[in-house]
């Protein structure tokens, strides 16, 4: 065994290790859905407030918001359990008004995840914020509201940014496809299939229960990881020869997935289509970065006419292959022990 | 690069953005953002792009191991607020002008010049995130941010200095341009201290 061989077996050795290392972080890439609080104006200075508390692998985030302090609760809050959230329901009276005054979302700042915050006025102005973990209070104002509706937009874009396994699905099917021509067929079928199930979960409210579907979408990565080696070894299939229809098939399953992070909010109906529309856009924006960025990437590897060795070439495959794994398997144990 | 470390020492100015995606995507923001760090790095990968594939690939290797090293080191030794600020104008100064001059270096003056100025650009980045939470990814992210500027700006600067003459002598104006911004820079630095 030459030492080149020896060097290569090492590194990939290495790089599962890491990859070991690095799988725990990974894994809770959809794991984590935003916050939603929602203060409704039923009477002057009066206010319905819904809060549904995200949760990680069952358990709610240790999330509070803390109202002003001039406001106070009418009766005791009432909570119900949903499948991603726990939602708290209670009515608040603010005698001083909203305006001005200033609203933090205690504990967020422990947790990678946001918390969108919508408060519709007595008169119909609707304001909306999205509290980080870097910035977890807001001071509630007038003006707030003209900007609210961009926030979608950049949950869209923070979802497919933090959805590793959407990412690298698409890293697969760049791997996988031969020419510009297919390139294009296939980014537009992906983009085209999981708007259409982003908008059938959205729109008219079909729940996919999260559990099998996330085993799905792990699936999808990990099926893509043969197929990276087939291309490799001058091999063919019908993935291979039609990338475009499995990124479709598999498309539909990644927009339940990215309905996720907007359904899990529980927007109400005249907010949904905006909503819609501008997280999908967000999603787009993000994905065709993303796809810039890697054939940017495979494009100046070529003009440094660099000559990578067999391991280097097989550590994408072996990265798909690795996390598809560790998700299925981790996602269905969690589906059966739940 | 020690001894600038200790001759020049200024309180220390980390200035951390927050994507809200999480320190991994800080760090790349914080290195995007920090233009005092960026500039002597992209005259260096613009160099290599002038000296040819060879010097390009250089790049692309050494200098981001070069900067993860440094940033490492940096945030190990973590020297209390000191940050040298007039090393990176300096740099900027130094290889502005060689890209000016259009400079063909030998394989072993570029490397060299590569693994100094990225452990020097990597320790100061390393020092000034030390105090930060989850600084390791931190530089992390910044290691990430600069793998993909040091892959795309040789491999840019290689197209656009052989397409078209004039495009080489446009590439060689932006070296200019640099070294005049680190001069005010380091002007800046002076005024100040």
């Amino acid at each position: 065994m030459s030492v080149r061989s020896i060097f290569g077996r090492v590194v990939t050795r290495l790089f599962q290790f890491a990859l070991a290392l690095l799988l725990p972080q990974l894994a809770m890439a959809h794991e984590l859905q935003p916050g939603f609080l929602q203060l409704t104006e039923t009477a002057p200075h009066q206010y319905e407030v819904l809060w549904k508390q995200p949760t990680s692998l069952g358990n709610p985030l240790r999330l509070t918001p803390v109202f002003p302090v001039t406001c106070q609760a009418l009766n005791a809050p009432q909570s119900e359990v949903l499948p991603q959230s726990w939602v708290w329901r209670m009515r608040l009276s603010c005698p001083a008004g909203l305006a001005g005054q200033i609203l933090t979302i205690e504990g967020l700042e422990a947790f990678a995840t946001d918390v969108l915050i919508r408060v519709e006025h007595g008169d119909g102005r609707i304001e909306t914020h999205l509290l980080k973990p870097a910035d977890p209070s807001v001071t509630l104002n007038e003006a707030a509201g003209v900007h609210g509706r961009w926030t979608y937009l950049t949950l869209g874009i923070e979802h497919i940014a933090l959805g590793i396994d959407h990412l690298l699905f698409v890293l697969g099917l760049l791997l996988i496809v031969g020419n510009r021509w297919t390139l294009i067929k296939t980014i537009t079928s992906f983009t085209v299939a999981h708007s259409i199930t982003l908008a059938i979960a959205t729109l008219a409210s079909v729940h996919v229960p999260a559990a099998p579907l996330n085993a799905a979408i792990a699936l999808s990565i990990l099926f893509l990881a043969p197929e990276v080696v087939r291309v490799w070894r001058g091999q063919t299939s019908l993935t291979i020869r039609k990338p475009w229809l499995v990124a479709f098939a598999f498309g539909l399953l990644h927009g339940f997935g990215f309905a996720s992070g907007l359904a899990a909010l529980g927007l109400p109906r005249n907010e949904i289509a905006p909503a819609l529309l501008l997280f999908n856009i967000g999603v787009e924006i993000g994905q065709l970065g993303f796809v810039f960025l890697v054939i940017g990437l495979e494009r100046s590897f070529r003009v440094l006419k660099i000559h990578w060795p067999r391991w280097a070439e097989m550590l994408p495959a072996y990265t798909l292959g690795t996390l598809g794994a560790f998700w299925t398997i981790q996602r269905v144990t969690l589906m059966i022990l739940r | 690069m020690l001894v600038v470390l200790g001759v020049l020492p200024l309180p220390s100015a980390a200035h951390l953005v927050s994507t809200g995606l999480g320190p991994i995507y800080d760090g790349i923001g914080h290195f995007f953002l920090s233009l005092e760090d960026l500039l002597p790095l992209l005259a260096l990968m613009t160099l290599g792009g002038l000296n040819g594939v060879a010097a390009g690939r250089r790049i692309m290797f050494v200098l981001p191991s070069a900067w993860l090293i440094g940033g490492i080191l940096g945030s190990l030794i973590a020297v209390g607020t000191i940050v040298p600020a007039y090393v990176a104008p300096l740099m900027a100064i130094m290889l502005g002008v060689m890209v000016a001059t259009d400079a063909q270096l030998p394989e072993r003056v570029l490397t060299g010049v590569i693994g100094i100025v990225g452990s020097a650009s990597g320790l100061t980045t390393g020092i000034a995130l030390a105090t930060q939470t989850n600084n390791l990814q931190l530089i992390l992210g910044s290691a990430i941010a600069l793998c993909v500027l040091a892959t795309a700006v040789p491999a840019l600067v290689i197209v656009a200095a052989t397409s078209r003459p004039w495009m080489r002598i446009a590439v060689r104006v932006l070296g200019s341009w640099i070294a005049g911004v680190g001069l005010l820079m380091l002007g800046w630095q002076v005024r100040i201290s």
